[in-house]
């Protein structure tokens, strides 16, 4: 007998505006979709039945959940609050109709509103009385509703449209389904557990026995001491025994606290094991971060101090820019110089002439050139005097050469000049000289010195490019909960994990140690009882020792059953959950494998992967991740010995599942799930034609798709005037 | 039945059944309620039946004792 | 006087320039302070070198204010460490004879203080080229015409 849900209205009831019939989803058994962008009214729909079943909603601003009456004023229809004038009323609900195989029903709930101020958004302008919850019933024969007046019977009808302790495995919201199955938590599991098996009831014999077990020794123990049969030996041995007894009790408390500590650990590096895994790439990349950025530093700073010495190149001998468009002021110094060397010649030749005449009259033949003539008949290789040439290394350049040289008599240099500036020009000239020959080569140096501006800029920028894409990359690795992106934290995690993985081992081995030692001092125990058995007076009556014995072996056995009823579920889930596996990856290339659930040490269930060779399969894509929980979600739910009767409704992130999965999905939840109610967004494209993405127009051909619902909301519109308008296609 | 569930279960244990001389055919038809053939299974019938009724622990073990007539 | 005489009395000269040049020398020269948004030389004289050795070429000498009105800095002779500039500078100041008025040869035979005569008019001839320079250099600067690229010195130059 499955309850399917029959239709959804809402009245004022966030953005959705209008009385119920404005406002109302029809479904059918099978999968129903409801395509909601962000704000069109998807989480208000879990609203609806937050509110149904806990009297509570979800305040999106900061994830909690806020009970109706004191949030009343935001659940309220901005639109419809702006219509209610001062002193008038408004009323904001829901109502669900479900039907089981024999009636069907129909639960309202809402409360009013009266206006009592200006400020709509206020919550104190208002006053909300929440009004009575209504509950109508009738059968399929003949339908019309009656109310159900008692208060208990309410109750069970809502109660019967998910039984409350498998609500949190079928109606729930897609980041929950990560929190709801975390395995490494043992109370998850053995939560999962307790609900399918009478677990519980096992554990309240066991009490029991355990009581009477106690119980019974004490008795049978006061009966062997008031016979006379009483010896030294026997109290002996029952003395033996309670010493024994209370040393097991001090080990077991010891096992049972490093069973924690081991538990603590676990959770903590499973916490930390994704992050960890991701803070050892996150450092990688760190190194190579701090790496680019020295590398980028150093070139940043050549580049900088080539680009400030770009004008030093003016006066730098090397480059001599400051030469630029000189070269014929160069031309002319040297010409100036040339002419400034001749007249000093002739004026110091014709002082000398002028000094020593005899000199230079008497020593020379009456026609004898004089010095200058003679100079330049050197000079030009000619002899003016006999007109004939005179080329270096004859004889006749040799006599003119001799006759220059030969002696003065008079040596006196006297100085021809009041200022000998020969130097002065002449040295010029000389300490110029790296400026003097570059002029042709000036153009081509600026050339060289754009080029290897822009060569240094290229590499900067490369490095530059380079440095961001590490970044990035870094950027994408997240560690859930750590805003901070310093390398500290990347390198704390690490440190973290390999300390809970440490705490694992240590206290794992103790645990190893424990349980050896209780073993030992139960077998002791065990033979003190023989003892203390064969010791015993054998006058007591029978009652008592069959009492004892009987107990003690129910106390073992108990325990034992439990454990078994425990396993067998858990093996009976790992089987469900991979029948379900296979159905939602059915159209995914992953071969082979299977989901596996582990018993940890410490009594905790852990889920693994386990590939064909039989090797642990990890760090699987989110979509694959999420089907794994959903495969056991599942399984809880069809591992349920009766049928489940119940419909889902769930938050399907179906971006992260991807193509393959999605469809996978939607033909496995019906195998479970006489009646799905799936909420998406991924499926809602604005751009469209039909406003669909292409997944969306498939599923819409789908047959195993009953209907199909579209959410709007114009944000055209100014935000009192927004409201969520629904479509149906199907 | 949950409680012929139970009892199955729990006496279905190895060292019991051999103990106690419990063979599988004469496991498998157990109830909880009497007659009972052996004391075993009538202490833990009682347990489990007044487990149900909400008895607490030490009036269901004043019912055991008169059942071993102590 | 000897030509060492004669040099030394030249080098040691510091030349000046119109306190009004002072915003665009900041702008323009950093003295190791980074503060511009243009492309500048590090100490002043290399600026005053730029600008006097624009204004020979585009043969743009002015006058400086009243002396009360102008600032003097570094002597010629420290002007960059090794002198091979500075004797280049003098090369092409000595090349502007026309301007100088005067003739080599002259020199030798004038008195002490014609020469130092000489020498002052030298130096103001190193003024008034950078005084234009500095002009031309202020022109572009108001008109908003100079260009904030680290080639913008030898850029100007070129088609100076």
């Amino acid at each position: 007998m499955a309850s399917i849900i029959n239709s959804i209205s809402f009245k004022n009831f966030f953005n959705y505006y209008g009385e119920y019939e404005d406002t109302r989803y029809d479904f059918l058994e099978g999968v129903n979709i409801v395509v909601a962008d962000n704000g069109a009214g998807k989480s208000k729909f879990f609203n609806a039945f937050l509110w149904l079943f806990y009297d509570q909603v979800l305040d999106s601003d900061d994830k909690k959940k806020k009970n109706v009456k004191d949030f009343a004023v935001k659940i309220i229809s901005d639109k419809a609050k702006n219509e209610t004038s001062i002193g008038d009323q408004v009323q904001t609900g829901i109502k669900i109709e479900y039907s089981t195989g024999r009636y069907k029903y129909q639960i309202t709930k809402s409360f009013t509103a009266t206006r009592i101020s200006e400020k709509i958004t206020d919550f104190d302008s208002w006053q909300i009385t929440i009004d009575d919850m209504e509950v109508d019933k009738t059968d399929h024969i003949l339908p019309k509703y009656k109310p159900v007046y008692d208060a208990e019977e309410k109750q069970k009808i809502i109660n019967q449209l998910i039984l409350p302790t498998l609500r949190q495995y079928s109606f729930f919201q897609g980041e929950e389904v990560d929190k709801m199955i975390d395995f490494s938590k043992k109370s998850s599991i053995e939560d999962a557990v307790r609900t399918l098996t009478n677990i519980s009831k096992y554990e309240d014999i066991a009490d029991i026995v355990e009581y009477i077990a106690e119980k019974a020794e004490k008795d049978l123990n006061k009966q062997t001491k008031s016979t006379s049969d009483h010896n030294d030996r026997l109290e002996t041995a029952l003395e033996t025994k309670k010493e024994l007894q209370e040393e097991l009790t001090q080990e077991t408390e010891k096992l049972s606290e490093f069973n924690a500590l081991y538990e603590a650990a676990e959770q903590e590096k499973n916490d930390l094991e994704q992050n960890f895994a991701n803070a050892e790439k996150r450092k990688e990349l760190d190194d190579k971060v701090s790496y680019k950025n020295r590398l980028l530093k150093q070139v940043k700073e050549d580049y900088d101090s080539f680009l400030d010495g770009i004008n030093n190149r003016f006066f730098d001998g090397n480059f001599s820019w400051i030469s630029f468009g000189f070269e014929d002021s160069i031309n002319d110094f040297k010409e100036k110089i040339q002419v400034f060397r001749q007249k000093r010649y002739e004026k110091k030749a014709l002082l000398n002439a002028a000094e020593n005449p005899n000199d230079y009259f008497t020593i020379l033949p009456s026609d004898s050139p004089d010095a200058v003539t003679l100079q330049q008949m050197i000079d030009s290789e000619h002899c003016y005097v006999c007109n004939r040439p005179a080329k270096k290394g004859t004889e006749e350049h040799n006599y003119l050469l001799k006759l220059k040289n030969r002696p003065h008599e008079n040596t006196n240099q006297k100085e021809f000049v009041k200022n000998n500036l020969e130097d002065f020009f002449g040295n010029l000239q000389l300490n110029a000289a790296p400026f003097l020959n570059k002029f042709d080569a000036i153009p081509t140096s600026v050339l060289r010195t754009r080029e290897k501006e822009l060569e240094l800029k290229q590499r900067l920028d490369k490095l530059s490019s380079e440095l961001k894409a590490l970044k990035s990359q870094r950027k994408d690795i997240l560690i859930a909960g750590t805003e901070s992106e310093g390398t500290d934290n990347a390198s704390t995690i690490i440190n973290q994990y390999k300390g809970s993985i440490r705490r694992m081992e240590n206290a794992s081995s103790r645990i190893e140690r424990l349980k050896d030692s209780i073993k030992d001092i139960k077998t002791k125990i065990v033979n003190t009882e023989k003892e203390i058995t064969n010791l015993r007076p054998k006058d007591i009556p029978e009652g008592y020792t069959v009492n004892y014995e009987i107990s003690k072996a129910l106390v073992d056995a108990t325990l034992k059953a439990k454990e078994r009823v425990f396993d067998k579920m858990v093996s009976l889930l790992e089987n469900h959950a991979n029948e379900h596996f296979q159905s939602l990856i059915k159209y995914n290339d992953i071969k082979g494998g299977v989901l596996r659930f582990e018993k940890s040490p410490s009594g905790g269930i852990s889920l693994d992967y386990i590939d064909d060779a039989g090797n642990e399969v990890s760090g699987a894509s989110e979509g694959f991740q999420r089907m794994k929980k959903f495969a056991v979600v599942m399984s809880i739910i069809s591992a349920n010995t009766s049928q489940y009767n119940y419909p889902l409704l769930a938050d399907a992130p179906l971006s992260a599942f991807g193509k393959a999965f999605n469809k996978g999905f939607f033909e496995a939840i019906p195998e479970v799930f006489p009646q799905s109610i799936i909420l998406v967004k991924d499926l809602y494209d604005k751009d469209s034609e039909d406003k669909l993405t292409d997944l969306g127009q498939d599923l819409m051909k789908n047959d195993f798709i009953k209907t199909f619902y579209l959410n709007e909301v114009d944000e055209e519109l100014s935000q009192i005037e927004r409201t969520t308008k629904l479509e149906r296609r199907k | 039945m949950e409680r012929n569930q139970i009892l199955r279960e729990i006496l279905s244990d190895p060292e019991l059944t051999e103990k106690y001389s419990i063979k599988k055919n004469e496991l498998d038809s157990l109830t909880t309620s009497p007659p009972y053939h052996k004391k075993i299974v009538e202490v833990l019938s009682v347990i489990i039946n007044e487990n149900d009724n909400h008895l607490n622990s030490s009036m269901i073990y004043k019912k055991l004792k008169k059942i071993h007539n102590i | 006087m000897n030509s060492q005489e004669f040099k030394s009395n030249l080098v040691t000269k510091r030349p000046r320039y119109a306190n009004s040049r002072i915003p665009l020398l900041e702008a323009l020269a950093n003295k190791g302070a980074r503060s511009s948004e243009y492309s500048q030389f590090g100490p002043i004289y290399e600026l005053y070198i730029y600008a006097m050795m624009t204004g020979i070429k585009k043969k743009t000498r002015l006058p400086l204010p009243p002396r009360q009105l102008t600032s003097d800095f570094l002597e010629i002779g420290k002007w960059k460490r090794d002198s091979s500039l500075v004797d280049f500078l003098l090369m092409v100041i000595f090349t502007q004879t026309n301007d100088l008025s005067i003739d080599w040869n002259e020199l030798e035979d004038m008195e002490e203080d014609q020469l130092n005569k000489v020498i002052s008019d030298v130096i103001t001839l190193i003024e008034e080229y950078a005084n234009g320079g500095l002009e031309y250099l202020e022109n572009l600067h108001k008109k908003g015409e100079l260009e904030n690229s680290h080639y913008l010195f030898i850029d100007l130059y070129k088609t100076s």
